[in-house]
């Protein structure tokens, strides 16, 4: 019961380091130069900023400017005022509305896995055994090739006949035919699992290297249990890190197109149809620049709130 | 007696370790072995039912992809280093400062992050006529420049996501008794701030690399022919009809190579940063 | 001390970043500029077959004619999947990045207000010394390249379906009674009427249905493949292209005469009973349904499938290949036959010439001289498929498939016009929910009907208007 107790209070005091925040604020009041601070606020921030403005900013500003227009190839340059009509279209289409769902269902279902994978695998690196740095790199291999490039190859290692992967699995799945219909969703997660699982891995790897040892040193000597240790001790100091993993591959499986339009191209008809691959078929298969950037920024309008929100949390948790 | 025990039995321990993390890895490389495979194989040998496992392999995939008609593989592996380099150092550049602005400092800071976020989640796909048309007039078609600008674009989230977490974890009291000393913002910076958060800046080059090696939209719309990446070349063996299966598995395999060796130095970097950061911390 | 320390570094990193913009624009501007009075041609191709046989061609020009002229051509290669985007970008932003789009007979209609139309070069003797002419090539496939009597690009490689078939097999099936007996029992419950084997080349679309079922194990546990047929499912214009072979063959088109989309017909529901029942009854390999023509390969090579209608280009750089296992095993024949008659869809590449080019005239000159037997000859000898009849003839020797072809075009062939590009994927994405069973037939084909329709007019708008701004 103590150790339980003991081990849980550990929770409270991850780093060991006792913060001391009414002298820190004094400290950095007292240098009353706020004028000056903030002029170095923006100054550091000046280069992202030009950048910002630059290449994302305009594009964006430009492309805002399409999506109230009718803009298509031929019209790009002369487009014509249509006001929200563009974006009318898109929320009253019911593919979007299945695009949305699919891409939420996949999105949940992809970053459940990756997180319960990428944390577990973390945890089973974190400890030492040979040839670690070899193992580490193996690991992040996935990565390293091009979400279309793997997809496309991938049409290969799947085929029903010639597949080595599907018939690797076809001992588990029962069939070789892992792009048909019934097999071609958790197809689709599995291979994005694999192909992004080690994002989730280095971040939860890293965020356990800087656990405080000592902190578990205390607890292996008070006899708390390996899990007990775990959770009490590596989790909440790795959370932050885990939190904001987990927003992140979350918005990415979201607006996921490479890897789905390479390995299905979202059919059969609209079956794996992400929001990505809606608004390519709606508006660049189509050339139609106006609809595309309606669609694009009822996407960005829908992810920026919890995305905000939680960075805003991320950034107010620490301080 | 029980030192010795305690030793076999850690030994014991890590040799279990390996073995289940061989399999982890085994599980999860499945697609890129049988790639691997694949770029060995004559297409006789790869079109057969069931899968041969068993057959002669062939290096004649490796010459295609190197060395046939319009591929160029070697160009295609120069400019994508070029570029990922480039976009690394340009978004640390932009990134690390802004990162401790952000987290040192209110008011614009947030302001700037969220927009930087929002960056991620527009789809790439919306800026990338925007970004062409804005470009040709500038004649940057077909530059390194031109690709890295883009990528930088698409690495900063992420850096600076990453950074900001990184700048938090910095005691304020390092900082504090630095600027007690005297010590001026660079010096914060460059004496504090980066020989800190150095793991952070390595994970944040090591992404930025592997976001910027594998990024395919801008790299294509943005290049034409002296700066074609390495995925945009092998995105050539998917011809007007037939993928051309054995070179593309070659190419893959080959541009690879680079990035896995670039991660098998870099992450050691990143250990030995961390165990050094906790070892003072 | 301290503020200016920092606002001088970040000044200077600035200073830095624009600089090297600036230099890199100017650099960049300054390659681009032609160095002697030689003019390199860029066209814009993708990698496969036919950039293969057209290097051969413009290794021929650049080292028999082009030095004489002064004009070399220079090949630049882009994915498939990722052709139309870039070429989009150069036309959008009125680039001379290139100075030929490569653009499908079925794909130019949209793209109209950004190529220039070829009479007047064909016609000037400067820039058609050859005294080319476009009537050399076969009419079929010259006729979509005209629009309102303009000619608006070269055709250069032709493609055509083919229904391929097991030899072996079907001769097998024509010979053993025990099969034929199995054949008629097979087609009779599941066709709903007692059947003959036939010869492929005599077959409608009943009887195709009746083999495959035939040769699937799950029906006829003999069977020597596992499927009777692969069907290309994936979502994209061509998928919807060989399923047009049976909307044909069943009375139907893609548009009525006045140019209207016509989807919602009952020829249309007939034709997608034919695909639906070859994935509903598991006569196509499951994973077809995101297949196309890499699979097809894959599964023919394989000895997965008996048949299926599929592209002519892999009867010679697949199937009839020194290493292929199925080498001499696939017949090829016109697509089976529907009440309304038979079909066998073409369409071809075409080249097309950018009207911001900055140098036109030396680009038409080459134009035109691909419309030169000189050229097409070299083109089909590389592995081409040029369309001019004389010179396939002459290749059978090379390319065994061009005696059929040649058949199959002439008998068989149809193409659709220069707008469908606008529709094909759409019509794909649709056709294909319809025939995998997610949406019912008359949901889906209404809603094609409704937004197929749509993008139409949307695409005859922009063709005016580009025209109206080209005045």
């Amino acid at each position: 019961m103590q150790h339980a107790r003991w081990c849980a209070l550990q929770a409270f005091d991850p780093t060991g380091t006792p913060e001391s925040p009414k002298n820190s604020e004094v400290l950095f009041e007292m240098q009353d130069l706020s004028r000056h601070r903030r002029r170095v606020s923006i100054l550091l921030l000046m280069p992202l900023i030009l950048w910002l403005l630059a290449f994302s900013l305009v594009p964006m500003l430009y492309g805002a400017w399409l999506s109230l227009h009718h803009a298509r190839l031929a019209t790009l340059h002369r487009p014509s005022w249509v006001g929200f009509d563009n974006y009318l279209l898109i929320l009253e289409s019911s593919g979007f509305r299945y695009a949305l769902r699919w891409s939420l269902g996949f999105a949940l279902s992809s970053v459940a896995v990756e997180m319960l994978i990428g944390v577990s695998v973390a945890t089973l690196y974190n400890r030492r055994f040979p040839a670690k740095g070899l193992a580490i790199t193996l690991y992040m291999l996935p990565l390293m090739i091009s979400p279309v490039l793997m997809g496309t190859m991938f049409r290969l290692l799947f085929h029903e006949a010639v597949g080595p992967v599907s018939y690797l699995l076809s001992g588990i799945t029962g069939t070789t035919a892992l792009l048909g219909m019934r097999f071609v969703f958790y197809t689709l997660v599995w291979a994005n699992v694999v192909n992004r699982t080690p994002m989730v891995f280095l971040n939860a790897y890293s965020a356990m290297q800087g656990v405080n040892r000592d902190t578990l040193e205390a607890a292996t000597v008070d006899g708390c249990s390996v899990w007990q240790r775990w959770r009490n001790v590596t989790l909440p100091s790795i959370f932050p890190i885990l939190g904001i993993t987990f927003a992140e591959r979350l918005l990415q499986n979201f607006v996921i197109f490479e890897m789905v339009f390479a390995l299905t191209g979202g059919g059969p008809g609209t079956f794996t149809q992400s929001v990505s691959i809606f608004v390519y078929r709606r508006a660049f298969e189509r050339s139609d620049f106006g609809v595309a950037n309606a669609a694009s920024f009822l996407i960005a309008l829908m992810l920026l709130i919890p995305a905000l929100l939680l960075v805003r949390r991320m950034i107010r948790g620490v301080r | 007696m029980i030192n010795m025990t305690k030793s076999t039995r850690r030994r014991i321990g890590a040799g279990l370790t390996a073995l289940t993390v061989l399999i982890v890895i085994l599980v999860f490389l499945i697609g890129i072995i049988t790639n691997i495979r694949t770029s060995f194989m004559t297409p006789a040998d790869i079109s057969v039912s069931p899968p041969k496992w068993i057959f002669e392999p062939t290096m004649v995939n490796y010459l295609v992809a190197i060395a046939t008609g319009g591929y160029n593989f070697g160009v295609y592996l120069y400019n994508s280093l070029v570029i990922a380099l480039g976009s690394v150092a340009a978004a640390l550049f932009i990134t690390v400062p802004a990162a401790y602005s952000i987290v040192r400092y209110r008011g614009l800071g947030d302001f700037v992050l969220g927009t930087t976020l929002l960056v991620r989640l527009m789809p790439a796909l919306s800026f990338a006529i925007p970004v062409y048309v804005v470009f040709s007039r500038f004649n940057l078609i077909d530059t390194h420049l031109a690709i890295i600008l883009m990528h930088t674009l698409f690495i900063s989230p992420t850096a600076l996501l990453l950074l900001v977490g990184f700048v938090q974890e910095l005691p304020k009291e390092l900082e504090e008794a630095a600027i007690v000393d005297g010590a001026t913002t660079p010096q914060l910076l460059f004496r504090i701030l980066i020989p800190t958060i150095k793991p952070g800046i390595a994970a944040v080059a090591i992404l930025g690399f592997i976001l910027s090696w594998n990024e395919f939209i801008f790299a294509v719309v943005l290049s034409f022919r002296r700066v074609i990446t390495a995925p945009v070349g092998t995105s050539f063996f998917i011809t007007s009809y037939a993928v051309a299966w054995g070179p593309m598995a070659a190419a893959i395999t080959m541009a690879s190579i680079p990035t896995m060796i670039f991660i098998f130095v870099a992450q050691r970097t990143i250990i030995q940063g961390m165990t050094a950061g906790a070892v003072k911390g | 001390m301290k503020r200016y320390r920092l606002r001088r570094l970040l000044i200077a990193g600035v200073v830095v970043m624009v600089s090297v913009f600036a230099v890199a624009a100017l650099f960049a501007r300054g390659a681009a500029e032609e160095v002697d009075g030689d003019v390199t041609v860029q066209i814009i191709l993708w990698p496969g077959p036919e950039s293969d046989a057209f290097e051969s061609v413009a290794n021929h020009w650049n080292s028999e004619i082009g030095p004489e002229k002064g004009i070399y051509v220079s090949v630049v290669l882009f994915g498939r999947d990722q052709m139309h985007l870039r070429q989009e970008a150069i036309m959008a932003a009125g680039s001379s990045e290139v100075d030929v789009f490569q653009i499908g007979s079925v794909r130019y209609g949209r793209y109209l207000p950004f190529l220039e139309p070829l009479d007047e070069y064909i016609e000037n003797p400067e820039t058609n010394p050859w005294g080319a002419s476009p009537d050399n090539f076969m009419s079929g496939v010259m006729s979509p390249y005209y629009y309102r009597d303009q000619l608006m690009g070269v055709p250069r490689d032709v493609s055509v379906h083919y229904l391929y078939y097991r030899r072996d097999l079907i001769e097998e099936l024509l010979e053993n009674e025990e099969w034929q007996e199995l054949y008629r029992e097979i087609s009779a419950e599941y066709v709903g009427e007692a059947l003959d084997p036939k010869d492929p080349d005599d077959w409608t679309w009943d009887d195709y249905l009746a083999a495959a079922y035939f040769f699937t194990q799950e029906y006829n546990p003999d069977s020597p493949t596992e499927y009777g047929t692969f069907t290309h499912g994936r979502v994209m214009g061509p998928t919807g292209f060989l399923w047009t072979n049976a909307y044909w063959g069943y009375g139907g088109d893609w548009y009525d005469d006045d140019g209207n989309v016509v989807f919602d017909t009952d020829a249309a529901r007939e034709a997608l009973r034919i695909w639906h029942t070859k994935f509903d009854q598991g006569l196509t390999p499951p994973g077809s349904v995101t297949g196309e023509y890499p699979e097809a390969n894959e599964a023919m090579l394989a000895g997965q499938v008996a048949m299926g209608v599929h592209w002519n280009a892999a009867y010679s750089t697949v199937i009839e290949t020194e290493d292929s296992p199925m080498q001499g095993k696939f017949g090829i024949v016109a697509p089976p036959a529907g009440p309304e008659g038979r079909f066998s869809y073409n369409h071809s590449l075409g080249y097309a010439l950018n009207p911001n080019s900055r140098h036109k005239e030396q680009t038409a000159i080459f134009l035109t001289w691909l419309f030169t037997d000189e050229a097409n000859q070299i083109y089909g000898e590389a592995g081409g498929i040029p369309p001019v009849e004389d010179i396939l003839a002459g290749l059978t020797d090379l390319r065994p498939d061009f005696d059929v072809m040649a058949g199959v075009l002439g008998r068989y062939g149809r193409a659709l016009p220069p707008q469908t590009g606008a529709i094909e994927v759409m019509a794909a994405e649709y056709l294909s929910d319809a025939w995998t069973g997610s949406v019912d037939f008359d949901t889906a084909l209404s809603g094609l009907q409704r937004e197929a329709q749509r993008e139409i007019d949307q695409v005859m708008a922009d063709i005016e208007a580009g025209e109206l701004a080209a005045d």
